[in-house]
């Protein structure tokens, strides 16, 4: 017997179909929302253990204090005075209060647990040692000084270099085995000098020698205390730790791109529409930009989260105050705070960024469907 | 002499154009944390001086030998050897070699220091034996017997060695091999050496190679001060965890009287650490360094003597060997000259603002670049006291004594003359003419003197009640301040210098440190303590003109020293009007901010900072608190000295210059914070047009007058003949001028380093001393060589220059 075919109506079968196709982004967000969020939670905790030694930084941490405050106390004749037992009763009290001021006085699992639930927060507190620049002790305030320097030159570097690199990137792959793309593979290797080591080089060329550019800093010294004085000065002390940047990983970043367009180039669908008779310019928008899209938005997308991360040796080759150095000197004062502030917004930034990539694909590749089970499709 | 001196240090130089307080007009203070891209940065003028004292000879060759640069030398850290003394056997058996006495004395002529001198730190430090540094005072006092010592103790890794091993197998010990062996196992020694700068590993290297040469198997672990200290310094001796470790101290300032160190370095009186709580001294050691600690000595000649065998007993001791002073040099551009301390450089002097200069210019801009700026929040009470931080806080703050940076005693700066008296036999000496001094048999603290706080009714407490019964001190000083000081001294906000400020320090002093108060501060306690442990009385004898009597029982070797400056009572934190320090005692009192920074972790509040940051709105709001309210701090027992219209006027001052400059960093010195910048690591400092002293005031301090010593006679002295030998003693070529020298003292040693004799040099004219040996001083040397040593002891540098002679003594 045949059966009935049930005849579904184009509306209804569309509303059905965007109500699943509702459901399934809703499931994925959550269980998508669930998976960062232990992944962050167990980074953060990982980077809090870590920061501690397992405990083992509080034994090296008292110890410090214990010296500080013995030599301190030997330095004043009048304690030396005091009798053996007051003195032992003084040192134990000096001792406590800095323990108490580190919160060295409660067991490191109490502690590590506060850390994290503070830093998912984003309830930083203070810092255990550090300061901000303007001597604020709130990790908070710490971070916050430091943010828009550091944004100022890797955003400027970064963005640069990712821009310019891959414009230039799409050109040699029009281009391949021109003179210049044979330079450009050529150079491919002097990215393996670190940015700092250019850094060094650029000053000794255009400040030491040249004398047209500071050695360091963010202005002036003093400040110009007019605007636009004080925008120029700041961008003149851009042009080296920026151009540092961009340098070091310029030649190795167009190859990279370079060589990536290139596979795209060759692809069957490429030579079909060049067959075809498109334009260059067609093909390259279509046929090689709209599929390589989701890794080039990848790719900028954590160069924008990697600006958080700062790059400690250049910040300091340019006494420049940023994000970097403020975690490297965290890191070797122990200070957990600042460590897991600076954890934490990486690792939430990442998150987001993977989360909303994830998004992005479905938008601009159609071959990608959030959902159905949570795999691509 | 002393009135030549104190004439140029009070009087000065009032030629039409020197300009008052600094001969610059503006400083800037910036960051360089590379000692190589600073020395660039120099060279090519874009900073003038990099004050941070440098430890590496390439970059000093590189300093040296331009011409367009200058340095100033740096002598305050030393390195050493420390052991561990427990023993023989650790607690798991093994056996500790420097529990023997003997093995840690042989150890100072195992290791050539001449060789660690030059070879390890490239000719940056000067063979130390001693704990004395050569540039302090103490060192001139008693170089005789280090003299000696010095001979006693010269390297000899054979004799060394011969001890060494004698020891050992007293011990226990074998060598097997060539290799020293206990119950079977090599001896392994484990050598905590501190790897941040490649010298003092350097020197750890040298150490351990010494051992390794004489049988020993040397375990070196590298390590930075975190990793090293719960090794060596928290860890239990008896655990054996190490063996040596390679110490470096440091002092900050040019110290007069270093008897206390014994007590420090080998005793267990005073350091709380595992190791030094471990020690256990020969007991006349432990017996003189509690005598020089507590200066229970009635002479001068006493205290030498005690000292002379006490540093005798170190040597033997050794619980730590001495190797060398580290002498640092701050480089600068040639044309910029600044008094530098001979200790901690400029950094370390009140004086580097009002001494700094471009060549002959007067006028224009500075810029000094250090390698940390603005660590801690500034303020006076408990804020920073970071050596980069207090260098452009010294700037702006004004002293009623001043620091000498080459000698470490004090000179009148705001206060104009004092009086001291001491209790009869108490070995202090007056040397620079502006403090009488004067010897009594008792000196009684008066009643109405105030002798503590009360924080709970907020008075003074006096001596009648404190000290029912009378009490009396070893030191009184009477401290005078000239007739207009009052008019002169303004705060850089313009408010006159009143009675309130220094009556206002006396009390916080104590007020924060005892509980009742509404500002207690559990990390002020010890201090107060400490203060009242010798502490018993002060007196204001006369309001304006300011005269003051400060009752004590501690005291100094030194007269000037026992001046007591209340001009700030604490200059280690720098120093503030009453009236904004009455600011962040109302923050404090509201917990929104704190003095120090363990209240403010205490209370959850940020640390107080007067030069920037998130302090100022809230001082600023209370600013606004007290001009409503006419606050007058501790009004029960300031209200007598400070009137509502003082008050007013002054927190009007400060709310123009808050309005003004942004910050409230208000000070006295003779430059003020025009502004710090924060996240530019950049400080601007100006001269403060309020000052009255002129710039040259301290001029005498440009540079460190060091003698050099050349001597020269006879290469062959007759035995039973009279001899003539010449020492001449000069600064740059320049005769050194006889008012300015001490003494000129000799040894003759025979070719075995034995002492023939000492005695004095004659001074004949500047620059020139005579010794005259006489027949029957000849008679007593032996044939043979012999060595003349000379030691010329200048007043105007804390140490002594050496020069030294070799002859031949014929029969």
């Amino acid at each position: 017997m045949v059966k009935p075919v049930e005849v579904v109506q184009p509306e209804t079968a569309s509303k059905k179909g965007r109500f699943d196709a509702l459901f399934r982004i809703l499931r994925y967000t959550f269980s998508r929302g669930i998976v960062l969020a232990l992944t962050v939670t167990v980074g953060v905790y990982l980077a809090i253990l870590i920061a501690n030694g397992g405990g083992h930084v509080d034994k090296i941490q008292e110890s410090l204090i214990r010296e500080q405050v013995g030599l301190m106390l030997a330095g004043d004749p009048e304690f030396i005075k005091l009798p053996r037992e007051v003195r032992a009763e003084i040192n134990e009290r000096e001792v406590r209060i800095r323990m108490e001021r580190l919160d060295l006085d409660k067991p490191f699992y109490v502690r590590s647990h506060r850390y994290l639930l503070n830093g998912l927060t984003l309830n930083f507190g203070q810092a255990t040692h550090l300061l901000s620049d303007s001597g604020s002790s709130y990790v908070r305030n710490i971070l916050g000084e430091r943010l828009f320097p550091t944004l100022l030159l890797f955003a400027t570097g970064q963005l640069l270099l990712f821009f310019s690199s891959v414009i230039l990137a799409l050109f040699l792959s029009r281009r391949y085995g021109s003179v210049i793309d044979k330079i450009v593979v050529a150079l491919a290797p002097t990215s393996a000098a670190p940015s700092w080591f250019y850094g060094i080089f650029l000053i000794l060329i255009f400040s030491a020698v040249l004398g047209w550019l500071p050695f360091g800093g963010i202005v002036d010294t003093p400040p110009p205390t007019g605007l636009w004085a004080n925008i120029l000065s700041r961008l003149k002390h851009l042009i080296l730790p920026a151009s540092a940047l961009v340098i070091s990983s310029f030649f190795i970043t167009v190859y990279y791109w370079r060589t990536f367009f290139l596979i795209y180039s060759s692809e069957d669908y490429v030579d079909m529409a060049k067959a075809k008779g498109l334009s260059s310019s067609v093909i390259e928008r279509r046929y090689v930009l709209r599929p390589t899209l989701p890794t080039i938005i990848t790719s900028f997308a954590l160069t924008l989260i990697s600006m958080w991360t700062g790059a400690i040796i250049l910040e300091t080759v340019f006494s420049w105050p940023g994000i970097g150095r403020i975690t490297y000197d965290a890191i070797n004062l122990f200070d957990t705070p600042v460590i897991v502030g600076t954890v934490v917004i990486y690792a939430y930034l990442l998150a987001i960024t993977v989360f909303l990539l994830d998004i992005i694909y479905a938008l601009v590749d159609p071959r990608v469907k959030l959902g159905a089970g949570g795999n691509r499709q | 002499m002393v009135a030549v001196l104190l004439f140029a240090v009070t009087v000065g130089s009032f030629a039409s154009e020197v300009p008052i307080g600094t001969w610059v007009d503006e400083v800037v203070i910036v960051l360089e944390e590379s000692a190589a891209t600073a020395i660039t940065r120099l060279q090519v003028g874009d900073i003038d001086v990099y004050a941070n004292t440098l430890p590496d000879p390439v970059i000093f060759q590189m300093v040296r030998n331009d011409p367009t640069l200058g340095y100033y030398s740096a002598f305050g850290s030393y390195s050493e050897i420390t052991f561990n003394t427990v023993g023989p056997n650790f607690n798991d058996g093994r056996l500790n070699p420097f529990n023997n006495r003997r093995i840690r004395e042989a150890m100072n002529i195992l290791v050539d220091r001449e060789y660690v001198a030059q070879e390890v730190y490239g000719g940056l430090a000067a063979p130390k034996l001693t704990i004395l540094n050569s540039v302090f005072a103490d060192y001139a006092r008693v170089v005789e017997d280090i003299k000696l010592l010095e001979t006693k103790y010269a390297p000899n890794q054979e004799r060394a060695e011969e001890i060494i091993s004698e020891e050992m197998v007293a011990m226990g010990a074998e060598r097997v091999n060539g290799v020293w062996h206990y119950d079977g196992s090599p001896v392994v020694l484990t050598f905590v050496i501190r790897n941040e700068d490649e010298q003092r590993q350097g020197l750890g290297d040298y150490v351990a190679s010494q051992l390794e040469k004489i049988g020993f198997t040397v375990e070196r672990l590298y390590r930075n001060g975190a990793q090293a200290n719960p090794i060596w310094l928290q860890s239990d001796p008896w655990e054996g965890q190490w063996n040596l470790y390679t110490g470096l101290w440091g002092s900050p300032v040019v110290y007069r009287d270093q008897g206390h160190n014994f007590n420090q370095m080998y005793t267990d009186r005073v350091m709380s650490y595992p190791p030094f709580q471990a020690l256990t001294p020969i007991p006349e050691l432990e017996h003189l360094a509690e005598v020089l600690a507590n200066k229970d000595f009635t002479s001068i000649e006493e205290r030498a003597e005690a000292y002379g065998r006490a540093l005798e007993l170190s040597l033997q001791d050794s619980p730590r060997i001495f190797m060398v002073d580290v002498l640092g040099f701050v480089p600068k551009r040639a044309e910029i000259s600044v008094a530098s301390d001979l200790a901690g450089q400029l950094t370390g002097t009140t004086l580097w603002a009002s001494t700094l200069r471009r060549g002959e210019e007067v006028g224009g801009r500075v810029t000094i670049a250090i390698p940390s700026v603005l660590v801690n929040p500034w303020n006076p009470i408990a804020g920073s006291n970071m050596t980069w931080d207090q260098f452009p806080i010294r700037a702006t703050m004004d002293r009623g004594i001043t620091v000498d940076p080459f000698t470490g005693n004090y000179w009148p700066n705001r206060i104009e003359r004092a009086e001291v008296y001491v209790r009869e036999g108490l070995p202090v000496e007056e040397s620079l003419g502006w403090v009488d001094l004067e010897f009594v048999e008792e000196i009684v603290v008066p009643e109405d003197a105030w002798a503590s706080w009360d924080p709970v009714e907020q008075r003074f407490i006096t001596v009648a009640e404190r000290f029912p019964e009378g009490v009396t001190v070893e030191r009184m000083s009477r401290v005078y301040f000239p007739a207009d000081f009052f008019e002169k001294a303004k705060w850089h906000d313009g408010s006159p210098v009143s009675i309130g400020d220094i009556l206002f320090w006396f009390i916080i002093e104590f007020d924060r440190g005892m509980e009742g108060s509404p500002i207690f501060d559990e990390s002020k306690k010890s201090d107060v303590q400490s203060t009242l442990q010798s502490f018993r009385g002060f007196r204001i004898v006369s309001e304006d003109p300011l005269v003051y009597e400060w009752y004590s029982n501690s005291w100094a070797l030194d007269a000037e020293m026992n001046v007591t400056d209340l001009f700030p009572l604490d200059p280690n934190y720098g120093k503030s009007p009453w009236h904004t320090l009455a600011l962040g005692m109302l923050a404090e009192m509201n917990e929104e901010l704190a003095f120090s920074q363990d209240k403010a972790r205490k209370i959850g509040a940020e640390w107080l900072g007067f030069q920037g940051g998130p302090s100022l709105p809230i001082l600023a709001k209370y600013l606004e608190q007290a001009i409503e309210e006419g606050y007058i701090p501790y009004e029960n027992a300031l209200g007598k000295y400070i009137s509502k219209e003082e008050a007013l006027t002054r927190y009007n001052n400060a709310k123009a210059w808050y309005n003004d400059k942004e910050h409230f960093w208000i000070g006295d010195g003779p430059m003020y914070l025009e502004k710090a910048y924060a996240v530019e690591s950049t400080i601007h400092l100006k001269r403060n047009p309020l000052y009255s002293e002129p710039a040259d005031k301290w001029s005498m301090f440009d540079e460190p007058r060091i003698a050099e010593v050349a001597v020269s006679g006879p290469a062959r002295v007759n035995r039973g003949k009279e001899a003539s030998f010449e020492v001449e003693v000069t600064f740059k070529d320049e005769p050194y001028k006889l008012e300015h020298m001490k003494e000129v003292k000799f040894l003759i040693l025979d070719s075995r380093g034995n002492l023939i004799t000492t005695g004095m040099g004659e001074p004949v004219e500047d620059g020139l001393f005579k010794i005259n040996l006489t027949p029957e001083i000849t008679a007593q040397l032996p044939i043979g060589s012999n060595t003349l040593d000379v030691i010329a002891v200048p007043l105007l540098v804390g140490g002594a220059s050496f020069g030294h002679i070799n002859f031949v003594t014929l029969p």
